[in-house]
């Protein structure tokens, strides 16, 4: 138990637990403003919230993938792909647990939130298998900012696949991708330790 | 210096950053071609509405880049050196800042080919273009700074999401602040007062400068009248807003093609002319539609809009042309448009599904057999039947509609 606190603080996770707070009651508040609007429909108002608190909550959450020692930690005799794995699955819950009570049911509401939310963590893990966890956030933002210009709710043209993040709640294929993307994340995190170990 | 600047722009953080933000920012403005791609005025403000997507990502990576020294502990070893901190600043800032540019400018280039290749009026408004890329200095220049003061992981990303959700506010607020913001959505059917983008530039222009100023160890108070300078220059934006747009009078004049019915559009859509009045009077032929069929315009003192062809999708695409089918389904309700005390729809949901079934037998022309309101007709029935029905429909005769209806063939 010890161990896992020890680990748990090298990652900075007290940090990441007070701004992931901060960020949820700012989601919170940014929703009923949005709503509140006299020009948006209630049903799509809280799109914005849906893919920006998203992205600040895994990029903050995969955050926790960076350590300070990580080459001293390899020489230690864990099994550190088991570890990863753990961390990656933790990060997940610990996500989806923080945005849950930030915004209703709706069309464009807790649903997508989550969806969104383990989605851009998925990606924010491939990306530290690939690149380091210093520049896991750079994909998941470079991904967000084009999806949100670039496509659209609609479907069609592959778009619950390619622009999952501005899908409506109710749509399967857009989970589908986003559950893919965090076990994927996940997989290859996890991998990544037993290959340079 | 010049040598510290070259090693700065080849091996800074800039450079990585340069392809990643190009695809990026080409992805986003291929998403709307027909935004841009036909209209001059399109083209500088679809620059403006990009940087929504652009501009959080521009932050982060001079965010990253500013964080860069404290990472890597030069700190100390930096400030040891006998050149000023600001000149330090300046050449580190160069990296991110001419990298996002040369994304911009490359990718504003391949759109300005484009428009010129299709539009028929007006020229490239470069002073509003020249807004957009001091947009992307200031956001340079501001997320550098930050990334300087607050060297963190996650200041990068947190911040991009935090221009992101500034932008969203400016808009979502619809006040005459929304036009403070880097990324804007306009509509190219108005035009800004002269005074309008050199302001704007120059407000983005002082406030990054302001930025960078508050770098410069023991003289910070030099960003006071740069801040100065820049709030002189958003007030006037902010408070004139939307009044500081006017309607484009000479592209909204109208140009006409001859036949059945005549069809005009505006200057700004005039060289998709003969194909969408091909479009039109394919749809309206035989069906004695009275003229001129027009593009939706906007300005003041404009009559009444109803049963026009929608303006924004008559801007071409990639291809050149306008978006054929929606012009279809426009000219297919101009067949059947009522006028019930300027509503475009009777008070009778039997004769508005009556209506919808007339526009969509315009619109494709199929072969009988036919359902609903066109049962057991043939096609020159069917054409008596709707011009007919359009004629009560443009009195909002109710009654002599439904007798249309209830007649056998």
């Amino acid at each position: 138990m010890r161990l896992r606190l020890l680990y748990a603080r090298s990652r900075g996770t007290p940090r990441a637990g007070l701004a992931l707070v901060g960020l949820c009651v700012a989601g919170a508040w940014a929703g009923r403003w949005l709503v509140a609007r006299p020009a948006l429909e209630p049903d799509t108002a809280r799109l914005p919230v849906t893919v920006a608190l998203a992205l600040a909550v895994a990029v903050v959450v995969s955050g926790t993938l960076h350590s300070a020692a990580d080459d001293l930690e390899r020489t230690t005799p864990r099994n550190w792909a088991a570890w990863r794995a753990g961390h990656a699955a933790a990060a997940a819950l610990v996500a989806v647990v923080a945005v849950l009570p930030v915004l209703p049911a709706a069309v464009h509401g807790q649903q997508a939130l989550l969806r969104n939310t383990i989605g851009l963590l998925g990606l924010a893990l491939l990306t530290a298998a690939a690149l380091g966890p210093r520049l896991c956030w750079t994909v998941p933002l470079g991904y967000t900012a084009t999806v949100y210009l670039a496509g659209s709710p609609d479907p069609g043209a592959g778009r619950p696949v390619w622009a999952f993040l501005l899908q409506p709640a109710p749509s399967a294929l857009a989970l589908l991708t986003a559950l893919s993307l965090l076990v994927a994340g996940s997989a290859a995190w996890a991998a990544h330790a037993r290959h340079r170990r | 210096m010049r040598r510290a600047l070259g090693i700065e722009l080849r091996r800074g953080v800039g450079i990585w950053t340069a392809l990643p933000l190009t695809v990026a920012l080409a992805l986003t403005v291929l998403a709307h071609p027909r935004e841009w791609a036909g209209d001059w005025y399109g083209w500088a403000y679809y620059l403006r509405t990009s940087l929504i997507a652009f501009g959080p990502l521009v932050v982060a990576a001079a965010a990253w880049q500013g964080g860069r020294e404290s990472r890597r502990g030069l700190t100390e070893l930096l400030s040891s050196a006998s050149r000023p901190a600001l000149s330090r600043a300046w050449v580190s800032f160069a990296s991110p800042a001419a990298w996002a540019l040369a994304a911009l400018v490359t990718v504003a280039s391949a759109m300005a080919a484009v428009t010129a290749s299709h539009t028929s009026y007006g020229r490239p408004p470069v002073l509003l273009a020249l807004s957009a890329a001091a947009a992307v200095l200031m956001l340079a220049s501001v997320g550098f700074v930050v990334g300087r003061l607050a060297p963190w992981r996650a200041t990068a990303p947190l911040l991009a999401v935090a221009v992101y959700v500034g932008m969203a506010v400016l808009t979502y607020a619809q006040s005459g602040r929304q036009y403070l913001s880097p990324g804007l959505d306009l509509f190219s059917g108005y035009v800004p007062a002269p005074w309008w983008a050199p302001l704007s530039a120059a407000m983005f222009l002082a406030l990054g400068v302001a930025a960078l100023l508050l770098l410069a160890d023991g003289r910070r108070w030099w960003a006071a009248p740069a801040l100065g300078l820049a709030i002189l220059a958003a007030v006037p934006i902010a408070s004139t807003g939307q009044d500081a747009f006017t309607a484009d009078e000479a592209g909204e004049q109208l140009v006409c093609a001859r036949g059945d019915p005549e069809v005009c559009l505006t200057r700004r859509h005039a060289d998709q002319l003969p194909r969408v009045a091909a479009v039109v009077q394919a749809v309206l032929a035989g069906l004695d539609t009275p003229g001129p069929v027009v593009e939706q315009r906007v300005g003041p003192g404009l009559p009444d809009q109803t049963g026009t062809l929608n303006t924004l999708y008559l801007g071409a695409d990639l291809s050149g042309s306008a978006d054929l089918e929606v012009v279809r389904q426009d000219a297919a309700q101009r067949a059947v448009a009522w006028n019930c005390d300027g509503f475009p729809s009777p008070s009778d949901d039997s004769l508005s599904i009556a209506t919808y079934e007339l526009a969509d037998w315009a619109r494709e022309r199929p072969r009988p057999p036919y359902g609903g309101a066109l049962q057991g007709r043939t096609p020159q029935q069917a054409l008596s039947l709707i011009k007919q029905f359009a004629t009560a429909a443009s009195h909002c005769d109710l009654a002599a509609a439904r007798a249309l209806l209830a007649t056998p063939p």
